[in-house]
């Protein structure tokens, strides 16, 4: 019955060319190439969700007094953007729901675009003629970073202010220009109350409509080159082998779309995050321990916490030591990124019409080895971001704790490099060799 | 390359998935039942959640095993297209790369220009200027967050008190940590004599590497350690860094008891308080 519809459906959208273009559209298959529809979907499970909760979030600085239904903060003073979080959490129907579902989504949503990153460069498919497509793609790496920063930094509680705080004294490290930008972008000496609408409005607004912008560039590209394929029978660089979109490709994405759509919900419902309510309100001087910021910013955190106190000097000015594993660090990482394409695109491997056929990781060995040193540097940093929970559990002062990630830090990366490369020789020679690619028809 | 499943699993498959649907939409009644009841969010997570597998699994096992599958191939380079899809295919090679990578250093190199230039010709704030003062001053009292002021013979050793300039319990540049120790264990650089009446003393509480209020108080060991990134200060040698990342003591904050015993600062932090930053030698 079902199949009758389905073919119903499909000899009725045949009959419109357009229709029948898009339906014979061609996809290859294979799990990892699920990363980016993830990461496409958790950002539509985004802007869902977030449409929701901008209808009760209010963006103001103005002090309140709370006398709503979360009992230990009756009478407590705070900025009706916190208030107006609190509602939504105990006062507004599924609010809380929608506020975790959100939250969970932004971290799912950097993860599966980390994973995807990490998939394109293992698998060479950031090389010609994807590099466009690849910088594309970083970009809407730092614009995620960006947003979920605005977005839990503008609820104005004492967590999250931490958090603007480290990005006022980070921009304020900027050697010329640091103190004064930081004035301007953040408001004053410290980060003042303008900051809650200028967040929300980059929150919003023009971070979501970049990061659209560039969704739709990056998914008109791969439309246009169409997507890479491991290589196999029947494949060659002149064609795409796979599902075709209509109808089996169309049902299995639909239930990765709902696949994830479930996960987040039940994560959102069952699984608390950012509990506002127990970090308190912004109020001068307040703080807590165990500080972190969420996941994928954590990094930075530890490089500022493994980075001895070193400030530089120069001719009666300062470069604070904060500056190099806070913008300078930020900055190589962009950098770096970027510049992939060029420091791991290899001149002597240019087919005329650019590559098509993906590599395995064992095939690019020094790729991989790289690749997994990198990997092992910033996870080493975003564990070191705990180190005084670490501490905490271990019943040791910090100092043990940070000098063990200072040691790990420097020796870890150069060893699981070593490791990934012996790996991938190994795999590489014992692999039964693989049926030719046809040569290019001309 | 067509596959023609045996009928009657196909048949099975279509009463699977399509019982699977029908489970998912009760879930969603549910779910809107309980929103119209109230709500509660653990059980809005399972019902929806739950509606929302319940789909998932009838579309994969439909993409599996009801719809037909076909393997198809198509061309990768159907012909020429119009002109910016056209070079867009071509990784924007001409000019599209270029002009991409273009925009992303140009943009931040071009803001890091103008910040210059406006900051070189005076315009906008003086950032530097708001760095050199707090809300202290000779006299000023010191008062708790809450407002009350803070006598002398309320500080018992062991505890630590958040202070603020009276009038200015809003000012997060002007935070402060007030201790008491043993005045004989106190070891202040010279010319600080008096700062410190009775073992009672006062540094800014905004750490000096990042900014963090510096929170946790070590009273046996004498130290202060920062929450955020574990800069350790200690408190007897007039909070010098002693490990972490932070590179300068907190400032101390001169102190002296009035006549009716409330206690009061005796001027403002000698210099600025917080991270540091390019201009710090000339603001201090």
């Amino acid at each position: 019955m079902l199949r009758r519809l389905v073919h119903r459906l499909t000899r009725y959208g045949g009959d419109v060319p357009v229709v029948r273009g898009a339906i014979e559209k061609v996809f290859p298959e294979h799990w990892s190439f699920l990363l980016g529809e993830a990461a496409l979907y958790s950002f539509a499970i985004l802007v869902g969700t977030g449409i929701y909760l901008a209808l009760f979030f209010s963006p103001s600085p103005e002090l309140v007094v709370y006398e709503g239904s979360y009992e230990p903060l009756r009478g407590a003073e705070m900025s009706r953007a916190y208030r107006s979080t609190l509602e939504l959490s105990f006062d507004v129907r599924a609010g809380l729901l929608v506020r975790q579902v959100h939250h969970w989504a932004a971290l799912v949503f950097v993860a599966a675009i980390v994973g995807h990153l990490l998939r394109v460069l293992l698998t060479g498919a950031f090389r010609r003629p994807r590099e466009l497509n690849w910088m594309v793609g970083v970009s809407l790496l730092f614009l995620a970073l960006a947003t979920g920063y605005a977005g839990y930094s503008m609820l104005d509680d004492v967590l999250s202010h931490v958090g603007l705080q480290i990005g006022h004294a980070a921009t304020s490290s900027v050697p010329v220009v640091g103190t004064w930008m930081a004035h301007v972008m953040f408001g004053g000496e410290q980060p003042g109350g303008e900051m809650i609408p200028r967040l929300y409005w980059a929150h919003v607004l023009v971070f979501p409509l970049l990061l659209a912008g560039l969704v739709g560039l990056h998914m008109t590209i791969l439309l246009l080159q169409k997507h890479t394929q491991f290589p196999g029978p029947g494949k060659r660089h002149d064609n795409v082998v796979g599902t075709r979109l209509w109808p089996r490709y169309t049902f299995e994405t639909l239930g990765l779309f709902f696949a994830l759509a479930a996960l987040l919900v039940l994560l959102g419902g069952l699984v608390q995050i950012n509990p506002i309510w127990l970090y308190g309100p912004q109020a001068p001087g307040a703080a807590s321990s165990g500080l972190q910021p969420d996941w994928y910013w954590a990094w930075l955190t530890g490089g500022l916490v493994l980075m001895p106190g070193w400030d530089l000097t120069l001719f009666g000015y300062t470069v604070p030591g904060q500056f190099f594993p806070g913008p300078l660090l930020v900055a190589a990482t962009i950098v770096l990124l970027y510049a992939v394409p060029y420091i791991a695109g290899s001149r002597a491997d240019d087919l005329p019409g650019g590559r098509h056929l993906l590599e395995r990781p064992r095939e690019r060995p020094v790729l991989t080895a790289v690749t997994a040193g990198v990997v092992a540097f910033y996870g080493v940093l975003t564990v070191a971001a705990s180190s005084d929970v670490l501490a905490l559990r271990l019943g040791t002062g910090i100092e043990p704790v940070v000098w063990a990630f200072r040691a790990l830090v420097l020796a870890l990366p150069p060893a699981v490099g070593l490791v990934a490369y012996r790996a991938a020789r190994r795999l590489e020679r014992t692999r039964a060799p693989r049926l030719l690619d046809m040569p290019l028809r001309d | 390359m067509s596959r023609r499943p045996d009928e009657r699993r196909v048949a099975r498959a279509t009463v699977a998935v399509l019982a699977l649907f029908g489970a998912g939409g009760l879930a969603l009644a549910g779910f809107g039942v309980l929103l119209w009841r109230g709500g509660q969010t653990q059980l809005e997570g399972i019902l929806l959640g739950g509606a929302l597998g319940l789909v998932a699994l009838g579309l994969v096992l439909a993409a599996k095993l009801v719809v037909p599958s076909e393997e198809g191939e198509e061309e990768r380079d159907p012909g020429p297209l119009p002109q910016p899809f056209e070079e867009l295919r071509h990784g924007g090679e001409r000019f599209g790369r270029k002009a991409f990578l273009g925009l992303v250093v140009a943009v931040p190199l071009g803001a890091g220009v103008v910040a210059g230039v406006l900051r070189l010709l005076g315009i906008g704030p003086d950032a530097v200027e708001a760095r050199r003062t707090t809300a202290w001053g000779p006299g000023v009292r010191v008062v708790r967050p809450n407002g009350t002021p803070v006598r002398a013979d309320e500080v018992s050793p062991g505890g630590m008190v958040t202070i603020f300039p009276e009038g200015a319990t809003d000012r997060e540049d002007s935070q402060a940590n007030l201790f008491r120790v043993a005045a004989d264990r106190l070891r202040l650089p010279p010319g600080r004599e008096g700062t410190a009446p009775g073992g009672i003393v006062a540094y800014s509480r905004l750490c000096t590497h990042v900014g963090c209020p510096v929170a946790l108080y070590q009273a046996e060991v004498e130290r202060l350690v920062c929450p955020c990134h574990g800069a350790t200060f200690d408190v007897l040698e007039a909070a010098r860094p002693i490990f972490g990342p932070a590179t300068r003591a907190l400032p101390q904050l001169p102190l002296e008891v009035d006549d009716e015993g409330f206690l009061r600062a005796a001027g403002d932090f000698p210099e600025p308080v917080g991270p540091g930053f390019w201009e710090l030698e000339r603001a201090s």
